[in-house]
């Protein structure tokens, strides 16, 4: 059948992109976070040096004795920065995964759990549970109360995951635009009424909703911590095992289907997994915006489009670059810090609209 | 043996197809016909699998389609369709590599090559897919298609290959092309069921012709007893003239050019300039 190329003679060789290799691009993304992560317990003001560091966790996880460390600075790393440095690897890798997850579901690079209202309506969930619960069921018992937030952030998650798929969606195809209209109207939604519930919250909520919608890693401690990471990793998990119907996807529903996907299935369990990432970060740090779009999309330029690589390797650069968000958050403005989430829309606002003059350049 | 029977679909009220029965037979390329909204589209959704009809049964090997498994389904069976857009960056070769996962080995770098290279696009191989032009993206998906059944089905049964307009965005060269690599194929023992809109394409591949008009079968059979003159210029509304080709002898339809505005375009009216 190359008898039609033949004849014109062998056409010349198609250009490829220019990649590199997944394997080793993941190891290294490990290895920078590992040696970000202890460069960024050992920053702030009190400067702490990284054998120091790496003692008191050696000490912690029960490989030394650290009794030559300082008791002042044991107390930093294990009950300041470590949950910080934690909770910044787990929530940049929960919303990298989401986003790519919900790339390839949605087959368009420009979704985000941020940018179509995801989040929005897990914060949003979120507060109404801190806000209106109390008042209306009374206060919750202290030994659930630490789980009603991730709860209510995951169930606004997928009930605003679940809107933007069947109003973007129609016949197994998204259409981008409605997608995004879609999200701008819940984002007005939950904007709103999170702004309306500013007037019926005292003094407390009132600092808690402004954390929920500027994104914040300030105080953070170990009880929502490690409540969320189970769920997160469990999202990811999830996440990861699709990620050969996630390729199949990308050609379409009907496609997929003829590859042996069982499609229905795939997409209910993508649909809760991201919701359930989202949930889960939101839950800690309230709305972190364009970590997910931002990530896959560096990525896959990087490394290519395929989920078996693109999945881990968000998690690894999403780790990476909201930590080191984190660090900027934290000493642009000494002694005082910006909310991380000011931060990571500063950089993935023009990041956005850059992705949209290419795609205008390329005609759609 | 896919085998429809009794197959009657409608989309809302409207009827699509309606007591359409049909048998694709391994070894053979079995050519599906007819004007736009005819039903053929529809029917290759429900001979895929894909679509579940209202009324009647697809059955693959004597069991209904809806009873296998999708992914046991996808071993033995491809599907091509018109169009394949994909707005990420995948080069071609990966976009063939996606027609193996149906199957446990991935080391399938070398059927893919082979793949590409017998569906005439093996230079495309590194090429991303999203800049490819329509022909170029027909060649890779059928190419994906081959990939997904390159190897004999795991128990020795026939493959089926289920192609929607294999040709339309291809020149005249590869269209022939694509439509000989079918009847290899078939010789392979492979079933082919192919949407076509080319009539002589059809007379000159096909073993078998169903032509469809308004959701039924109007005609089945050998490529000449289906395509003659009236049959056709009824299902089409239009005038035919069936000839015979000179070298190969086979049926050639011709549609008579419409006179009228040919003349119209010819002369030009009053008052306008030529």
């Amino acid at each position: 059948m190359s008898a039609a190329d033949s004849e014109a003679g062998a056409p010349p060789l198609a250009e490829g992109p220019r990649r590199l290799p997944p394997r080793a691009t993941l190891v290294g993304l490990a290895a920078a976070g590992a040696l970000l992560a202890v460069l960024s317990i050992g920053w702030g003001a009190v400067s702490i040096p990284p054998g120091d560091i790496l003692a008191i966790l050696a000490a912690k996880l029960g490989l030394a004795g650290g009794g030559e460390t300082r008791l002042q600075h044991e107390a930093i790393v294990t009950a300041i920065r470590l949950p910080r440095v934690i909770a910044c690897l787990a929530i940049g890798a929960a919303l990298s995964v989401a986003g790519a997850a919900m790339q390839g579901l949605f087959r368009n690079p420009l979704a985000d759990p941020g940018l179509v209202g995801v989040s929005n309506g897990a914060a949003l969930a979120a507060v109404v549970a801190i806000v209106l619960g109390p008042p209306a069921v009374g206060d919750f018992p202290a030994e659930i109360r630490p789980y009603i937030t991730p709860l209510a952030a995951f169930a606004g998650g997928v009930i605003a995951t679940w809107l933007v798929y069947r109003i973007g969606t129609r016949g197994g195809q998204t259409d981008v635009a409605t997608m995004l209209l879609a999200g701008i109207a819940l984002n007005a939604i939950g904007g709103a009424a999170m702004g309306g519930l500013v007037y019926v919250s005292d003094d407390q909520q009132l600092r808690d909703l402004t954390f929920w919608m500027m994104g914040s890693l300030a105080g953070i401690t170990w009880t929502p911590l490690l409540i969320c990471l189970p769920l997160m990793a469990l999202a990811g998990a999830a996440i990861l095992l699709y990620a050969k119907a996630l390729n199949a996807l990308l050609l379409g529903e009907a496609e997929a289907f003829h590859l042996g996907i069982p499609v229905e299935r795939a997409k209910l369990v993508l649909i809760a997994a991201v919701a359930l990432a989202v949930g889960a970060a939101v839950a800690i740090s309230g709305i972190i915006g364009f970590v997910g779009l931002v990530v896959p999309h560096i990525l896959r330029l990087v490394i290519g489009p395929d989920h078996r690589w693109l999945i881990p390797g968000s998690a690894l650069l999403g780790a990476v670059l909201l930590l080191l968000a984190d660090n900027l958050a934290r000493t642009v403005v000494v002694p005082a810090e910006l909310p991380i989430g000011v931060i990571t829309s500063l950089i993935g606002g023009p990041f956005f609209l850059w992705l949209l003059l290419r795609r205008r350049g390329f005609g759609g | 043996m896919l085998e429809a029977r009794g197959i009657g679909h409608s989309f809302g009220r409207l009827p699509v197809l309606d007591g359409v029965d049909l048998t694709v037979a391994p070894g053979e390329v079995h050519a599906l016909l007819g004007p736009n909204g005819a039903g053929k589209s529809t029917l290759l959704k429900i001979l895929a699998g894909e679509l579940a009809p209202k009324r009647g049964e697809a059955l693959l090997r004597r069991r209904p389609l809806a009873d296998w498994p999708a992914a046991e389904l996808a071993r033995i069976r491809a599907v091509v369709p018109q169009f394949t857009s994909i707005t990420f960056p995948f080069t071609a070769a990966e976009v063939v590599a996606l027609g193996r996962a149906p199957h446990s080995r991935h080391d399938s770098d070398a059927i893919c090559r082979q793949a590409l290279t017998a569906a005439g696009a093996g230079h495309l191989a590194p090429a991303l897919f999203p800049t490819l032009s329509g022909g170029e993206r027909q060649r890779v998906a059928l190419a994906r298609g081959l990939a997904q059944i390159w190897e004999p089905a795991p128990d020795g049964g026939p493959r089926y290959l289920l192609l929607d307009e294999p040709t339309s965005s291809l020149d005249l060269a590869h269209q022939h092309a694509v439509l000989a690599l079918a009847r290899a194929w078939a010789a392979e023992d492979v079933a082919i069921a192919v949407v076509l809109h080319d009539l002589n394409l059809a007379a000159a591949y096909a073993d078998r012709i169903s032509l469809l008009h308004r959701g039924r079968v109007r005609a089945s059979g050998l490529p000449e007893t289906v395509l003659q003159a009236e049959i056709v210029a009824e299902v089409y509304g239009i005038p035919v003239t069936r000839l015979t080709h000179p070298d190969s002898g086979l049926p050639v339809v011709l549609a008579q050019p419409k006179m009228d505005s040919r003349d119209e375009r010819a002369a030009p009216r009053q008052g306008q300039l030529p």
